[in-house]
């Protein structure tokens, strides 16, 4: 089976529930990913606006092939997507702390990453540390906050994802993150 | 500082109601929610303030910037090849797979040269668990030697370092690398005859026996997994699914559950998909491979699965006949079919007992020989037919219902968006509401399984505004510990979480008041020592040292040994970490020293010299354990275990060697046992004073790795914990399991027994818990009647509750404990028994009994023996078709309605079957005037509710329907028990309808849902009797099985508290009570003194009046 037939398949899986399906997917959107997003701020793409969506769009049509778009797959992608790309992150950061450590022997701050138009700085193991405590009180919460941050969706097109009410996923979203905020704050 | 969960639950509650308020009006708000607690309302603050700052991490802003940073972040850096080089001796080619367990390489050996498939955990992925399933899918592998099973080279672990500097562990398994086709490509590909295919089929057979004679049980047979060959070899692969998948808490998530059925689920047999891990045997085995050779054969499943629901998938795998080969083809008629038939047997006691007996049967019918199965009996058949599964496995089904809900309330707002609001909202509420139901039920059957951090899963899903008594239930089953403290987890020099099996002491001071945790840090060498009050779990001081290769604490609990690694030996103060002497030697093994007296003494020769006769290498490795009197200690490293005398030089004696190794040893206090359990999962008891022969062995004592062992100081309970995070008790003479304690989220590396017996530690990488040894089996099943119990009432100010079967027990509510033993023999069953409105009297069927003195007062004969009852609000006694004065007992008047009655709460209306007829009616009950009636089928229990207007009655169809006493009309009817309900009962206080039933449950139902909300299991025989505390808060069953049980919402720990609270009061109250009835010899005069002291408590004299009861019984006799 080729992997284009594999992914579809996979995500077929996905449409009928099979959550199982989506930790298979996980892998190899993730490597997809990885390779993808590196590759626009390498220098290799005149692009450099990246918009989250157009990226996972971009993996979606390199992995599946698929010119009609199906829309529901594509939402189910999304929610793979969005989970990988919280995975990557969380093992870059964990790799580039502990590469700095390992280079200066010494105990590191948490890693401060900044992004490139020079906004505050999100600290990524505090956040995936955070995130995961968060996802012990309600899972819904990570998923929709992968959603917002890395997917780059509005709550209208998460709670489709989700199959909630827009209302449900924006009262989850606000909470969650306004508790994230508060942890992530300096004054701590 | 790290909030607990449900403190971060509580701050977002909180926040939820307070974020929409006008910023005026939120410090009122605040101030009612947080109530006094500061902590609570500084985060809540945070909170609200994060929620307006634009610049705040992740402010509105800031969608999508998790990709940007990820995108900036990758290119800033290069990538770190996911494909590693080589790992270990092996130079990987190419990547061939990728799958939940693991990654599949092709890869090149040098020595000797071949190619082979090697199957690595993905980096990061190695979780403990992880790691030791995948050891014992090695180990399960390399026992196997056959054509038709992949061949292992090698199992190991490679070291390697990324690109980025981090070093890898990474478990891997060389094995035989099959250039093969899955099986039903290859029939196909090469147009197999039936014959071939047959042929092909019976070598599976060989290989799968192959395995079972090893001990393994493949558990996911299917095509996918059966590879062949060019030259025709099948192959078959991946006997990593072992029944640890069930028991994975942390991992498995609701999804992977129902994902997990997904994938194979037409190839799963009737005990796999229900769910019961230790249902599957062989034979399971035999029921995937009829599965598969009827695929071969005819290219289709044996159920048509296709656009079925999950749960209905389940029902047809358990319920529905295989359709017939012949019938599509002819040529499958007669033996082909009995052999797939009697593989695809449901019920595997009639299966093929084994792949060897299938391929033999196979054979025979290739040599036109007579086969060993018989065609299936037409009557036999019939039966089958007839018989439908009376249950549904609800663990399974609820499991994936709950995954599924996601999808019906996408339909619901597939719904909205046709505009049709109202039916949608009423949708989501019955999505809601089923997915309430499959929370619940999830949850229970996780609780069943001792799975607490699933069961959490489900619970915290439950939607909030639905939770009841169920909820509350669940929830208080959770934590069976009486206490319980965390402590941060130790970590090494990046911050990372350091799980140090093994590493790990536990243990209670000399006087049991104080706990100590000692922990080594396996990488900086430190070692920390915590030290908490037993009694409130409060931190005292911590103290740590450094350099230290090994430590131990003495049997007395007081000290610690410490070996650092500058070949010093220091004792110190458990507490403080002083130092009390100080040596310069070097121990060669790791060991518990007997005590620290004979340390300092030196005259512990095994634990100061080598080991004897070992060489050096081996010692080193060594850990070993003294008895308490020293005299001998166990040894053991990867290879071998041994036993020694100290204090002679003979041989060692070789124990049996665990095949996964030892993980602890402990001796009985007494001498004469050894006990040591293996990281396979077993406990095995060796005789020592008989050649360390082996006199019992569990091994399947856990569901994961034993690391925590304790033997209680008496030596009559072994306590063991492990990575499957329960803390189980055995019977150390029979090995039989006393108890299982669920509380801890972690793995468990240590445990130990206070000085009297009575308490236990327990420890894992971040929390201890303090449990008492009484086990919460023994607290929440009442004993003490030798019949059947068929009765109960509970008095009036709800302190006693009193079960009668032929005896008649009375028992304390509070705590279960039981008081009292009224009389020892009714004649007939009971049917009644009922309190005085004044709770002076009992009624029992027709005996009336004084509950001051416990005499029996009076007798009140009638023809009948249907039990007699007081009318809670008035002044009469009503049944065997009388009404009787109460107080003089009287009859009244005789009515033919006074049979069968329920007694609405209020007292107004009667509910009766007429006597002799199947007749039902309602009247009202000073008038009898009637109000309604219906003729109805004998019905074994009625309960007229207490909103006037409701009647339920128990039906013989096993549902209880429910009636309105205006109109006469069926409303609704409950469904869900298996068998004849016995007993209707109303919660108190809640709108809940209670059922007890011959199919030995109880099952909670909500009146305005009218759904199920809970089924109560554990009897052992028909519920005949429900009573239920008038705060709603306990239910007591009564059952056929001789026994009582007892359900609550509240934790153990509680009950606990009221058991000690009972005893120190009994304590204080019976030396006034021995004073008065020296006094007064009438428990009557004794109680009215009681009653007029009013330095007691409530409570106080509700104990008083059991002691009292107790005592005057006593006395007579």
């Amino acid at each position: 089976m080729d992997q284009t037939t594999n992914v579809t398949m996979l995500l077929q899986r996905v449409a009928i529930g099979d959550a199982s399906a989506s930790d298979e997917l996980l892998p190899i959107v993730y490597e997809d990913l990885r390779a993808l997003a590196g590759s626009y701020f390498r220098g290799q793409r005149a692009d450099h606006t990246l918009q989250p969506t157009a990226l996972v769009h971009e993996a979606y049509f390199r992995l599946v092939r698929a010119s009609d778009g199906n829309q529901k797959d594509r939402n189910h992608f999304m929610a793979v997507a969005a989970r990988a790309m919280r995975q990557i992150l969380q093992d870059h950061a964990r790799n580039k702390a502990a590469a700095k450590r390992n280079q200066q022997g010494a105990r590191l701050d948490l890693d401060q990453i900044s992004t490139p138009s020079g906004q505050q700085g999100v600290d990524i193991i505090a956040l995936e540390e955070a995130m995961t405590r968060l996802g012990g009180v309600d899972p819904r919460m990570t998923s929709i906050i992968e959603l917002w941050f890395f997917g780059g969706l509005t709550t209208e097109e998460i709670a489709e994802i989700q199959g909630v009410s827009s209302r449900t996923v924006k009262r989850l979203w606000r909470q969650a993150r306004a508790w994230l905020s508060a942890e992530l704050s300096p004054e701590m | 500082m790290t909030q607990r969960t449900d403190e971060i639950r509580r701050a977002i509650a909180v926040f939820d109601c307070v974020c929409d308020l006008p910023r005026d009006k939120r410090p009122e708000a605040l101030d009612a929610h947080c109530n006094g607690n500061e902590a609570l309302r500084a985060q809540v603050e945070r909170m609200l303030a994060a929620d307006e700052n634009e610049d705040a991490a992740l402010a509105d802003s800031r969608k999508g910037a998790g990709a940007v940073i990820l995108s900036h972040e990758l290119a800033e850096s290069e990538s770190v090849a996911d494909v590693p080089q080589q790992i270990g001796r092996y130079k990987v080619v190419r990547q061939i797979g990728r799958g939940g367990m693991g990654v599949v390489y092709e890869a090149e050996q040098e020595n000797p040269s071949r190619t082979v498939a090697l199957k690595i955990l993905p980096p990061g992925f190695g979780s403990p668990a992880v790691l030791r399933r995948f050891q014992r899918e090695a180990n399960a592998l390399g026992r196997m030697r056959h054509p038709g099973i992949t061949q292992i080279f090698e199992a190991g672990v490679a070291e390697s370092e990324s690109a980025t500097g981090i070093r890898l562990r990474q478990p891997f398994i060389a094995m035989e690398l099959v250039p093969g086709v899955p099986i039903d490509d290859y029939v196909q590909e090469n147009a197999l005859s039936i014959n071939e295919k047959l042929q092909l089929f019976a070598m599976v057979c060989d290989a799968i026996q192959h395995a079972h004679d090893n001990g393994v049980v493949h558990r996911d047979l299917k095509p996918n997994n059966i590879l062949v060959e060019r030259d025709g070899q099948p192959k078959v692969l991946d006997f990593g699914v072992s029944r640890e998948t069930h028991a994975e808490p942390f991992a498995a998530s609701l999804q992977t559950h129902a994902g997990q059925i997904v994938g194979t689920i037409p190839f799963m047999s009737p005990e796999q998909v229900q769910g019961d891990p230790d249902a599957v045997d062989e034979r399971t085995d035999v029921y995937s491979l009829g599965v598969v050779l009827y695929d071969l054969l005819s290219g289709r499943m044996p159920h048509d699965l296709k656009n079925r629901s999950i749960p209905e998938a389940i029902r047809v795998i358990q319920e529905d006949e295989p359709s017939r080969l012949s019938s599509m083809d002819r040529a499958f008629r007669g033996d082909i079919d009995t052999i797939l038939y009697k593989a695809l047997e449901k019920n595997k006691e009639r299966r093929y007992a084994s792949p060897a007996a299938i391929a033999a049967d196979i054979r025979r019918y290739l040599a036109h020989e007579p086969l060993q199965a018989r065609p299936v009996s037409s009557l036999y058949q019939l039966r089958k037919f007839t018989r439908r599964n009376k249950t549904l496995v609800i663990g399974v089904i609820a499991t994936v219902v709950a995954s599924l809900i996601g999808a019906v309330v996408a339909t619901v707002f597939g719904i909205r968006a046709n505009h049709n609001a109202r039916l949608a909202s009423e949708r989501e509420a019955n999505a809601r509401k089923a997915s309430y139901r499959a929370s619940i039920s999830a949850a229970a059957a996780a609780l069943r399984e001792n799975d607490i951090a699933t069961a959490e899963l489900h619970l915290l899903a439950a939607p909030e505004s639905l939770r009841n008594w169920d909820w509350d239930h669940l929830s208080s089953r959770m934590d069976q510990s009486l206490r319980a403290a965390s402590f941060a987890p130790q970590s090494d020099q990046y911050g990372n979480e350091i799980y140090a099996r093994g590493f790990v002491h536990v243990w209670f001071d000399s006087d049991s008041r104080h706990i100590h945790l000692a922990r080594l840090n396996p990488i900086s060498k430190a070692v920390d020592v915590l030290t908490w009050k037993t009694a409130s779990l409060e931190r005292l001081n911590a103290w740590s040292e450094d350099n230290v290769r090994w430590f131990a604490p003495d049997f007395d609990g007081d000290r610690l040994v410490v070996a650092s690694n500058q070949d010093q030996v220091s004792i110190r103060n458990s507490t403080t970490g002083k130092e009390i002497r100080h040596f310069d030697l070097r121990p060669n093994a790791t060991a518990m020293p007997p005590s620290t007296q004979q340390v300092a003494e030196k005259s512990i020769e095994g634990w100061t010299s080598p080991l004897h006769g070992l060489p050096e290498n081996n010692v080193s490795r060594t850990r070993m354990v003294f008895s308490q009197d020293g005299r001998r200690y166990v040894g053991w490293n990867n290879e071998h275990t041994w036993l020694f005398n100290n204090d002679d030089s003979d041989e060692p004696v070789i124990l049996e060697q665990p095949p996964e190794g030892v993980s602890n040893a402990v001796f009985t206090p007494d001498g004469r046992y050894l006990v040591i359990t293996g990281y396979d999962r077993r406990i095995t008891l060796f005789d020592i004073a008989h050649n360390g022969d082996r006199k019992w062995l569990n091994l399947d004592a856990h569901r994961d790795a034993i690391l925590a062992l304790a033997i209680s100081p008496d030596g009559s309970t072994i306590v063991t914990g492990g990575e499957d995070r329960l803390l189980k008790t055995w019977d150390t003479e029979s090995g039989r399991l006393l108890s299982t304690m669920v509380g801890h989220r972690n793995p468990i590396y240590a445990v130990a027994f206070d000085h009297d017996g009575k308490n236990l530690v327990s420890a894992s990488a971040d929390r201890i818990f303090v449990w008492s040894t009484e086990s919460p089996e023994h607290l929440s099943v009442m004993r003490g009647h030798k019949w059947i119990v068929s009765a109960m009432g509970i008095s009036p100010d709800g302190s006693m509750l009193v079960s009668s079967g032929k005896e008649i027990l009375v028992w304390d509510v509070q705590t279960s404990f039981p008081i009292a033993r009224l009389s020892t023999a009714q004649e007939a069953k009971v049917h009644t028994v009922s309190f005085s409105p004044d709770g002076r009297r009992l009624l029992v069927n027709s005996v009336v009994f004084d509950m001051r003195s416990g005499e029996k007062i009076a007798r009140l004969d009638s023809d009948l023996d249907e039990g007699l009852e007081f009318v809670s609000t008035g002044r009469f006694i009503v049944g065997n078709t009388q009404l009787r004065d109460a107080d003089s007992y009287a009859v009244l008047s005789e009515h033919p309605w006074l049979s069968r009655w329920s007694i609405e709460p209020n007292g107004r209306m009667i509910a009766s079957a007429k006597y002799g007829t199947s007749i039902l009616s309602v009247f009202k009950f000073d008038s009898f005037e009637l109000i309604r009636e219906w003729n109805l089928p004998v019905v074994s229990a009625t309960l007229l509710l207490d909103n006037n207007r409701t009647l339920a009655v128990a039906m013989r169809n096993y549902g209880i329907s429910l009636y309105d006493v205006e109109s006469g009309d069926e409303t609704h009817t409950l469904r869900g028990h298996s068998d004849i309900v016995t007993c209707i009962a109303k919660m108190p206080e809640r709108d809940i309808l209670l059922s007890g039933s011959q199919d030995r449950t109880v099952r909670l139902w909500d009146l305005n849902t009218m759904a199920e909300l809970i089924d109560l299991r554990g009897h052992l025989d028909t519920v005949h009797a429900l009573a239920i505390t008038s705060d709603g808060r306990t239910i007591f069953s009564a059952s056929g099985d001789y026994t009582i049980r007892r359900w609550g919402v509240e934790p153990l720990r509680d009950l606990l508290a009221a058991r000690e609270d009972y005893r120190e009061r009994t304590a204080e109250l019976t030396p006034q009570i021995d004073a008065l009835f020296n006094e007064h010899s009438d428990p009557a005069t004794v109680a009215d003194q009681i009653e007029m002291n009013n330095s007691l408590s409530k409570r106080d004299r509700q104990i008083a009046h059991q002691i009292i009861l107790r005592r005057a019984i006593d006395n007579r006799q």
